[in-house]
């Protein structure tokens, strides 16, 4: 399972609060922004520093992807895992995460997100979608009239 | 691995509170969102979240329309005023999302909605396919229901988009295919054709000439008479369902797919060794009901290297009829889910026998619950006691999942033999909610000496 290319063994991750992560090669496979600095290097160890995320964030990122390399596991239980994973999660650490995956470059993590993100505030109020991205409105009341009858095909 | 993160963690934790992240959220990631959400929310929720969100859905290059109309069950009386009303404010909306948009690629589209030739809107839903169509469309998806009987006709230029990956079609759609000079999916990994009406065979055959990459297909359909299929050798996932009585038949040619499952389908002659089947599904049966079990065994020759086997009633039904030296051994197997019409010691002592190195074995009954007695009437037990313990239960069951327990005495005969004998077994679970006494049935079952310290008998 080890990155066929280089002798590296160990890889060091330091995320943006100082904690410090020791994974093999093959749980970074799919941190593009992690791959691309280890493909340039050519040495035994390598230490990189993650300074837009955040220790607690990557130690689930880690989580996942462990789970997700492993090649014992069976589908189920990765599918099993996944809705543990979202299911103990609150709204803005899903945003949090996204951001990471967005920054660690994680394809399929990155979809994995924004998917349950989605399923959350799809069929919810607007009022909803507010407090989950915690957003203020910015609209007047007269500004909201105007843009529901600008739009008013939309609302039938 | 990863020896510091716990300590750290609380650190992190601490750190990581009042920082405003959600501002920081660039659009492209809140578009990404939003291309997982239908587009109605979209356009008519997100558009009043706040001025920021109010125009990111022109930006969208996906697309998910549905009419909410209830494909289940429909009636074809029950089409009215009211429906031809609801479709005309759903094309109003379709048309004006599709207008208004500011990117002018579309990378995926999903549609599914009601189609009616004799409505006045009746040229919408071609004209929405063709606005899709491009070198940019990736994804397409279209569900169509046709309310008047008829069919719609899918837009064959459709088949020329190059970087289309997946491609999925389902219900009242007819294509017909002469020819595959119009056919370029040269990226086409995943194609699904989903309880279409009118299948015409020889087109499909036609379409999968112009697929050279294609992985995986899944098709469910109806056909009208005999249907002999030929699927791509390149496949690697391949799921087929025939909806009907009709017959049909299948060819594949070796080294097949990784995952097969199969429901009222039989094999034809051509099939090979699929030596890298991994996976299989059956759900086939004797119909209409033939004497021998012989096509059930051609049919599961060539699976016999398969990791995880999953057979459904019929197929169970039918394979009780063999004779046991004629089952092929499934050396690889590890797992094996089976569904019995009727509790069948002897067949699932057989079964044991053929897996050698079978790890999890589950077990279920017919989803009928009429069929559920107290007497040994609907089961078979064995004429003689095996001499022999079937080698998976001594080096490799670990794992039994007894779902629908009935408390008959083959079922105990056979709950005593693989707790005695199972050396390695970790967990039996038993579902007792069909049992009239599961107390007892639990008393009885937990007094079994276990041939295994370490095995665990669970009811739930």
């Amino acid at each position: 399972m080890a990155a066929e290319k280089s002798s590296i063994k160990i890889i060091t991750l330091i995320a943006a609060d100082g904690s410090v992560f020791e994974v093999e090669p093959n749980i970074v496979k799919e941190m593009k922004t992690v791959q691309s600095y280890i493909d340039e290097l050519d040495q035994n160890t390598v230490s990189i520093p993650l300074p837009n995320v955040f220790g607690n964030d990557l130690a689930m990122i880690i989580e996942y992807c462990k789970k997700h390399a492993s090649e014992e596991e069976t589908k189920e239980a990765k599918e099993e895992f996944d809705f543990e994973f979202v299911k103990r999660m609150k709204s803005d650490d899903k945003l949090r995460l996204l951001q990471a995956a967005s920054y660690l470059n994680m394809e399929s993590f990155l979809q994995f997100m924004a998917k349950a993100i989605a399923a959350e505030i799809e069929n919810q109020s607007v009022e909803f979608v507010r407090d989950y991205f915690q957003i203020e409105s910015d609209f007047t009341p007269e500004e909201e009239a105007e843009l529901r009858k600008e739009n008013e095909w939309a609302f039938k | 691995m990863a020896a510091n993160s716990n300590s750290k963690r609380h650190k992190a934790e601490e750190q990581n509170d009042g920082i405003d992240r959600i501002s920081s959220l660039p659009n492209s990631l809140l578009c990404y969102i939003l291309s997982f959400l239908p587009t109605k929310t979209c356009v008519s929720t997100m558009t009043l979240v706040s001025r920021r969100f109010r125009n990111l859905w022109k930006d969208l290059q996906t697309f998910d329309f549905c009419d909410n109309y209830g494909f289940e069950g429909y009636e074809n009386e029950d089409y009215d005023d009211e429906n031809i009303k609801e479709f005309m404010l759903f094309a109003i909306f379709v048309n004006a999302v599709l207008a208004l948009r500011r990117s002018r690629d579309i990378r995926k589209m999903s549609l599914s909605c009601i189609h009616h030739q004799r409505t006045t809107v009746a040229y919408s839903v071609n004209t929405w396919i063709r606005t899709a169509i491009g070198p940019h469309l990736e994804e397409f998806r279209l569900i169509v229901c046709c309310i008047d009987g008829l069919s719609f006709n899918l837009p064959l230029t459709l088949l020329s988009c190059a970087n289309l990956v997946s491609l999925c079609l389902g219900g009242d759609i007819l294509f017909q295919l002469q020819d595959s000079s119009g056919i370029c999916l040269h990226s086409l990994k995943v194609l699904q054709l989903l309880e279409i009406h009118h299948l015409d065979v020889n087109s499909v055959h036609i379409l999968f000439s112009g697929c050279p990459i294609l992985e995986n297909l899944e098709l469910s359909f109806f056909p009208e008479s005999f249907a002999r299929l030929c699927v791509p050798s390149y496949l690697k996932r391949l799921i087929i369902s025939v909806e009907n009585q009709v017959e049909a038949c299948l060819e594949i040619n070796a080294p097949g797919p990784k995952h097969l499952s199969l429901t009222n389908i039989t094999f034809g002659n051509a099939v090979g060794n699929l030596y890298n089947l991994e996976e299989a599904y059956l759900g086939v049966d004797s119909s209409p009901k033939s004497e021998s079990v012989d096509p059930l065994l051609n049919l599961l020759r060539p699976l016999s290297g398969v990791k995880r086997l999953e057979l459904h009633c019929s197929t169970t039904e039918w394979l009780f009829d063999a004779p046991f030296l004629h089952i092929p051994e499934f050396c690889h197997l590890f797992h094996l889910e089976v569904f019995l019409p009727s509790f069948n010691l002897k067949f699932l002592f057989d079964t044991l026998e053929k897996c050698p190195m079978l790890q999890t074995l589950m077990i279920n009954h017919r989803k009928d619950h009429s069929l559920v007695t107290d007497d040994s009437s609907h089961s078979y037990g064995w004429l003689v006691k095996p001499k022999t313990v079937p080698k998976c239960l001594v080096f490799h069951l670990t794992f039994i999942h007894f779902r629908a327990y009935q408390g008959n005495i083959h079922e105990l005969e056979f709950t005593s033999y693989v707790l005695q004998n199972g050396l390695v077994l970790k967990t039996m679970l038993i579902c007792d909610s069909w049992l009239k006494q599961p107390k007892k049935w639990k008393e009885i079952i937990s007094d079994i000496p276990r041939g295994s310290a370490m095995c665990q008998l669970e009811f739930y």
